[in-house]
């Protein structure tokens, strides 16, 4: 007997699976197709030796499994979790869950979403305590708490505000506070706190990592405030003469300008040995030196114009005088100096001696 | 033979049960030697304190002078919850709600029944001279008209504003000008943590702040370069003499007493939406308020049969939850009291005549 219903059962369950494809056919087919002929048999039923009735009752039961399916698939994607990102953006969201809110104002922000799917669905989310609460702080939270139970009754916010509650408990209880909390949507609702020591090593060690870097940040602030000019080593000897920077860069300026005319005359004169030569050079040299000391020290603006414009007016003066250099050059050159003839090797010298000649010649008719 | 020992020891039992009531009261007698009521905590409460014992002496003249202690809540609290017996104090005056934490330290101090009676609430509303136009503030831009740093792409940069335009354009091309109570006054506090941290804890810089009191330093630290003005006592005249001859735009903060009672000199800014009134503070639907409340010791209160600490309590109890003190128009409303609504107030006196102890 037994075998008998096991066959006819696996012949019903052979007959569907070798129907599906037509079941699917005739279910999307119209209605009017679907409806049973009163004519009896149709040529096609008798084609593939299936009588009309069989054929109906085939497209109701595929007709019943095909909605059967689609209502599973739909239940199923009903009590599935939303995806984490979808959750993670809704608790970002402004109009994120009260008790989102309320955590936040406890110094608590979402740290993670555990999101398993399954049969049995889980979801659970992490807050992490990111700050301390100051006095106000709690105040402010205790407003918001009780501001809430007016406008929000129910059992659900008054389990949410429980949370907060129990959070601000034991938060400001003494030594221990709630380091993190889980709460679990799915399954079923539970909520965890993971109370530790306030003062742990973990603790400390953040927090004086978070205090070394605010010192930094301050100093460097400072740093950068006070930077103009008066930080760079060799600058603090030259503050002392702050008040006198004009006139020490106008004398450097001076001395430079009147090192380079001085030098120019010597260059051009084929008396001067090679003594002659290398002084006005070192003491170039160093006005270069004192220039670039002058130059790497904070200016103020000041000494800087000060500089500048004396620079520019010794200058002027020079070129001024420029023209004459040459005069006084080609006097000092007369041919009463003949012992000195020019080095026919340089250029400078073969422009000397042209100048030379060009005099000689004028003077000599006169 | 049995029964007579049961009945010998049920006999002992009873005697001990009933005898211990005799014996706290005996020893209670022995250590305590009544005394007059102790009243710590919030120095903004003194004067509503002092009120209360004047009207309570007028009707029972016999009861003792109290003994009032106004060195601030929190230390106020601490004494409180020290202990219970006479050298302990019997009422605690806050200008908050007791936390969660210090009512547990209460309880393993043996403090296990506090009667909680809330009195009323107080706010801070921003005024400006009656001749002067209205404008809108909210704890933003307030905070950026006065503090002296500005977070600015994750670090502080100096308050560079100087008109109330250049912090919104919505707001007037005047020169921004605050008159605030100076640091040394209670209404400062208030203002510091009810308008400039509430200002900070919506800025993402602050968030990222770990530690509170680096926090609250940074936060509550104010511009010294003109733009804003604190003041001593007595703040509510100098306030409002300093705003009828201040340029305009110049914003003053004040009790919601003093701004009602110089209506006719300076009129109220709107703040985060909500133009202050008696209504809506009682509500608390303006966000400028604080709660004020009195604790009191059960184990102190002196009972109609005689048996407790401190005479007078009881009395004092009473003389608070009446309407005639805390109702709409009860004695201590020109005193800065802003009545709770009729409903709450009934199930504050009922909580309080009933000696109910409170939970959280």
């Amino acid at each position: 007997m037994a075998s008998i219903k096991t066959a006819l059962a696996a012949s019903v369950l052979a007959s569907l699976l070798w129907c599906a494809p037509a079941l699917a056919a005739q279910s999307s087919a119209p209605a009017t197709a679907m409806a049973p002929t009163a004519a009896g048999d149709e040529p096609l039923d008798l084609i593939m030796d299936r009588p009309s009735t069989v054929s109906t009752f085939l497209g109701t039961v595929g007709s019943a499994l095909g909605w059967a399916w689609d209502k599973t698939t739909d239940a199923i994607s009903v009590i599935l979790p939303p995806s984490p990102i979808s959750l993670a953006k809704s608790v970002d969201s402004d109009d994120q869950a009260e008790l989102v809110t309320l955590l936040s104002y406890a110094g608590y922000k979402l740290k993670e979403i555990d999101s398993q799917v399954g049969v049995i669905p889980t979801i659970a989310f992490k807050f992490a305590l990111t700050r301390e609460l100051s006095e106000a702080d709690w105040d402010y939270l205790d407003y918001r708490l009780e501001v809430s139970r007016f406008r929000t009754p129910g059992l659900g916010a008054a389990l949410q505000r429980a949370i907060v509650g129990t959070v601000m408990s034991i938060n400001t209880g003494g030594a221990y506070q709630v380091s993190e909390l889980k709460i679990q949507a799915l399954p079923l609702p539970k909520v965890a706190f993971s109370v530790t020591p306030k003062q742990t090593a973990l603790g400390e060690e953040s927090s004086a990592l978070l205090r070394a870097i605010q010192k930094t940040e301050r100093r460097l602030r400072g740093d950068l405030a006070s930077i103009a000019g008066k930080i760079l080593p060799g600058a603090k000897l030259y503050r002392l003469y702050k008040a006198r920077d004009g006139i020490i860069v106008s004398a450097i300026a001076l001395f430079v300008v009147a090192i380079l005319v001085e030098l120019r005359r010597n260059l051009r004169s084929p008396a001067r040995g090679r003594a002659g030569r290398a002084i006005p050079l070192g003491l170039l040299g160093l006005g270069t030196l004192a220039w670039v000391v002058a130059a790497l020290a904070p200016l103020s603006l000041l000494t800087l114009s000060g500089g500048i414009a004396v620079f520019g007016v010794t200058a002027l003066l020079v070129a001024a005088k420029g023209p004459q250099a040459p005069a006084n050059t080609a006097a000092d050159t007369t041919p009463d100096a003949p012992e000195a003839p020019p080095e026919p090797t340089t250029a400078p010298a073969v422009a000397v001696h042209v100048t030379v000649e060009t005099d000689a010649k004028a003077a000599v008719p006169a | 033979m049995k029964h007579c020992q049961w009945i010998g020891r049920a006999a002992l039992a009873a005697a001990l049960l009933f005898s211990a009531p005799l014996g706290i009261s005996a020893a209670r007698a022995a250590d305590g030697e009544e005394r007059a009521p102790w009243i710590v905590g919030s120095t903004l409460m003194n004067p509503l304190t002092i009120e209360v014992f004047k009207h309570l002496k007028q009707r029972a003249p016999q009861l003792p002078d109290p003994r009032i202690d106004s060195r601030g809540t929190s230390k106020g609290i601490t004494d409180f919850c020290a202990g219970t017996g006479a050298d302990t104090p019997d009422v605690v005056a806050m200008s908050r709600r007791m936390r969660g934490g210090e009512f547990e330290t209460c309880t393993k101090h043996g403090v296990a029944d506090i009667i909680e009676i809330q009195l009323g609430i107080e706010a801070l509303v921003l005024t400006v001279s009656a001749r002067d136009e209205d404008f809108a503030l909210t704890f933003d831009t307030l905070y950026r008209a006065i503090a002296a740093e500005l977070p600015e792409s994750e670090e502080f940069l100096p308050n560079a504003a100087e008109t109330w335009n250049d912090v919104d354009k919505s707001l007037p091309k005047t020169r921004i000008n605050v008159i605030l109570p100076s640091s040394a006054l209670g209404a400062r506090g208030f203002f510091d943590n009810r308008f400039l941290q509430g200002a900070c804890r919506e800025m993402h810089a602050f968030k990222n702040i770990f530690e509170a009191d680096e926090r609250v330093r940074q936060c509550t630290n104010l511009r010294k370069d003109g733009h804003v003005t604190e003041l001593g006592v007595p703040y509510d005249t100098l306030a409002v003499k300093a705003l009828e001859n201040a340029p305009r735009g110049t914003v003053a903060i004040m009790p919601l007493r003093f701004a009602l009672d110089a209506g006719d000199k300076l009129k109220m800014l709107r703040f985060e939406t909500t133009i202050p009134n008696r209504e809506n503070v009682s509500t608390r639907e303006y966000i400028g308020t604080r709660p004020i409340y009195y604790y009191v010791k059960r184990a102190h209160v002196k009972d109609y049969n005689g048996v407790g600490l401190v005479p007078g309590l009881r009395e004092f109890i009473t003389e608070v939850t009446r309407e005639s003190t805390f109702g709409d128009d009860g004695y201590l409303v020109p005193f800065g009291l802003v009545s709770m609504p009729e409903r709450k107030r009934a199930e504050v006196r009922d909580a309080a005549l009933r000696l109910k102890p409170m939970v959280r």
